[in-house]
């Protein structure tokens, strides 16, 4: 009360008439209710704030259904597509590598409410937009030059498939189509980002190479061999994104970068592969051929530079090597290098020759009594010849490739010695490639081995071998200390040739025959059975053969079919590769004939000499001695 | 006056301090953004060069490179290796000189050489096979 009398008396003092008192309210009701009023105006904020808070919370936490559908989303997880690995070549020649392809979809039920609205929203101006709307058609018309199809096709995809909301209109589209999606900005369809595997090189060793299915995964050769290898491991990117769906933010934790494949260097050189496949593919044209197989490889590091395998087909030829899977895609055919056994014929009698000579049982000067007829064994059993010279040197014997004098000198040796000879060249045992499939062949039996088996064995008959197998033998003729080497197809990783070089294997073939064996076979294709594979640069040795194919479900052969090959080494005194031709089932009424010496005799030389050139070998003779010896 | 002096500098360093840490926000935003528009764009161009890296060997293929050096008369010359310890022990490799460029075949540039040391004649093996 004190304070409020010095306050109107203060008042009066200054000559100002109390306020309070001129509106019948004291100061301290005043005071009150100004306080009351702001208690609650702060109270009122507080509450609203309190309440946006608690509303923001609840939007964010846990919005309504109609509201999140309407925001849309805001964070996108994709996948962040990481490469298979690449198969190269022995020099780094990409042989199949991926690329990030596109898959056209697209949403039916969408295209077909969007096309809807659209004419509704038309129908304020343009009275007939509903009666002549029609989104499917309207969709096909925009999309049929895009995917380069007829817009009835499209037409009829869409409609068929109205209610689904993911439909793929194409499976792989280019660089020009997806340029022209993005242009026309067209409402349900997208692209989806997807790994496409490429083989720059085309068919160029394709069996071997193999394919990848849709999957991308590896279904045939080395794709299939090495999966796990090259198989990626695809990362994962979480954005948060604009309204607009632009990436805004990506969280660090948020990328998980993919782990690309890892890369498998084959031992094959693209430019050998090239030249063996173009050499081959000629004359099995020529030879009018059912097919043809080739392998060329490094006689000292025992890499496969090239391995090609060709069917052809013949209309009206009722025999054929049947491969289903070829037909499917070159690509998944079997690799019947590896896969598919043959009877060698005289090209094994190289490694009988070289192991009697060994085992003394004949001497290369030793004149082998052969009559000017069939010879007949001891067991009665008649070996035919295409000619009958009569009695030859040994050395002879491998040369004319005459039947009847290997007949005669494996009689000389135990079978144990000729099973010996077989399981000490490799014969019967799969190589280990490292492609799945591999054959290892068909041998006799030691508990059926009979006089029989003998005498064929030694003219490479009742014995089926691969062509690997056959190439690895003869890899021991072409190394200085006659052991074999051990073929591969796929370089270890990150490491030179040298370094990982696998060394050779027992030695098969002593070194003094060596030089007799080799001296033989050089007589081969100088006076022998190959001199058309003679070359004007290098100096080549090996054998050839010319077998009757089986007659399929039946015993004997067919004399009219044949399997015709030449097996080689170049340069004769430090030769650097071994070459194997095969051509199955030449006609024998093509000009190029069907005896190995001459369909598969000139792919070999051709092979050698391209193949040496490119790898930088020194030519061994000169032009003008081949020509006169064979009397061109 | 002194308490709302006190108070009027309460709420403009509140200001300030959100201000500021609105503009930190946004910034850090727009940082991030750039990262991942440059992470797209990494990613893309990684895409293009595996496109271009499939283009250029799929246009350079011996095959090719054999019937373009025909066209223009080119003599290609063989790449000379150097012996490698294995063949050295096995003695499969000639150490005489390869055969001259003009008697090469024609063949392609290998992209990776094993070794490329020097031919024979002492030039470096450029373009050759």
């Amino acid at each position: 009360m004190d304070a409020e009398a010095n306050d109107t008396q203060a008042a009066a003092h200054v000559g100002v008439a109390p306020s309070n008192d001129r509106l019948g309210v004291s100061d301290a009701e005043q005071g009150r209710r100004t306080r009351r009023w702001a208690r609650i105006a702060v109270g009122c904020t507080a509450a609203a704030l309190a309440l946006t808070v608690v509303r923001v919370a609840q939007l964010k936490l846990s919005p309504p259904e109609q509201l999140d559908a309407a925001a849309g989303r805001r964070t996108s997880v994709r996948k962040e597509l990481a490469q298979r690995g690449e198969i190269i070549d022995q020099r780094g020649r990409p042989l199949a590598m991926s690329l990030v392809g596109y898959k056209l979809y697209c949403d039916p039920a969408f295209i077909y409410e969007s096309g809807w609205d659209k004419a509704k929203k038309a129908s304020k101006t343009d009275p007939n937009a509903v009666a002549e709307c029609d989104p499917f058609r309207d969709a096909a018309i925009a999309l049929a030059p895009v995917l380069r199809q007829p817009p009835q096709a499209v037409h009829e995809l869409l409609k068929a498939n109205a209610e689904r909301r993911y439909v793929v209109l194409a499976q792989d589209v280019d660089e020009a189509q997806v340029d022209a999606l993005r242009t026309m900005d067209m409402d349900g369809i997208g692209l989806e980002t997807k790994l496409v595997r490429d083989y720059p090189a085309g068919g160029l060793a394709g069996q071997l190479i193999g394919k990848v299915g849709f999957e991308h995964t590896g279904q045939a050769g080395v794709e299939f061999a090495f999966n796990k290898e090259l198989l990626p491991v695809d990362g994962r990117v979480k954005a948060l994104r604009d309204a607009f769906g632009r990436t805004l933010w990506i969280n660090r934790d948020d990328y998980v970068r993919g782990d690309d494949g890892q890369d498998v260097r084959l031992a094959i050189d693209l430019a050998v592969q090239e030249i063996a496949e173009r050499h081959l593919g000629k004359m099995v044209e020529d030879a009018n051929a059912g097919g043809g197989r080739i392998i060329v490889m490094d006689a000292g590091n025992g890499d496969v530079l090239a391995m090609a395998d060709l069917l052809q087909e013949r209309p009206g030829w009722k025999e054929a090597t049947r491969d289903p899977s070829r037909k499917i895609h070159p690509s998944l055919g079997r690799n019947r290098n590896f896969t598919d056994p043959y009877e060698p014929g005289s090209t094994f009698k190289s490694f009988v020759w070289a192991r009697a000579t060994q085992l003394g049982a004949a001497k290369p000067s030793e004149i082998i009594q052969l009559p000017t007829g069939p010879y007949v064994t001891s067991f009665g059993r008649s070996i035919h010849d295409v000619k009958y010279p009569g009695p030859v040197a040994w050395k002879t014997v491998l040369v004319k490739s005459l039947n009847g004098g290997m007949a005669q000198v494996a009689m000389r040796l135990k079978h144990e010695d000729l099973q010996q000879m077989v399981r000490d060249f490799g014969f019967g045992q799969k190589v280990a490639i490292g492609i799945p499939g591999e054959s290892a062949g068909i041998v006799t039996r030691p508990s059926k081995w009979s006089n029989y088996t003998q005498t064929s064995v030694a003219m490479g008959h009742e014995i089926a071998v691969t062509p690997i197998q056959m190439v690895r033998a003869f890899s021991a003729f072409a190394r200085k200390d006659g052991t074999m080497v051990q073929p591969r197809l796929v370089l270890p990783r990150g490491a030179s040739a040298a370094e990982d070089w696998v060394g050779g294997s027992k030695q098969v073939i002593a070194t003094n025959v060596l030089a007799e064996a080799k001296d033989a076979m050089q007589g081969v294709v100088e006076v022998g059975t190959a001199r058309k594979a003679q070359s004007e640069h290098y100096r080549l040795f090996g054998k050839t053969g010319t077998a009757e194919l089986a007659v399929p479900g039946q015993k004997g052969y067919d004399r009219s079919r044949y399997v015709a090959s030449f097996l080689a080494a170049a340069p004769l005194e430090n030769p650097r590769i071994v070459v194997l031709c095969i051509i199955d089932d030449p006609d024998k009424r093509s000009k190029a004939g069907h005896f190995g010496g001459s369909i598969a005799g000139p792919v070999v030389r051709d092979v050698v000499d391209e193949t040496l050139q490119y790898l930088g070998v020194a030519y061994d003779q000169e032009p003008a001695k081949v020509a006169k010896a064979a009397g061109h | 006056m002194r308490l709302f002096a006190k108070l009027l500098v309460i709420v403009v360093a509140l200001g300030a301090m959100a201000l500021g840490l609105l503009s930190l926000r946004q910034q850090r935003y727009e940082v991030s953004n750039e990262i991942s528009r440059a992470h797209n764009r990494i990613v893309e161009q990684e895409r293009a060069q595996w496109r271009l890296r499939a283009e250029v060997a799929q246009r350079s293929t011996p095959a090719d490179i054999r019937e373009a050096a025909e066209k223009r008369g080119i003599e290609l010359a063989p790449v000379q290796e150097s012996v490698t310890p294995a063949e050295e022990k096995v003695g499969t490799k000639s150490d005489a000189p390869a055969p001259k460029a003009g008697s090469a075949s024609k063949t392609d540039a290998p992209a990776k050489a094993r070794t490329q040391s020097k031919p024979a004649n002492g030039k470096a093996a450029t373009g050759g096979r």
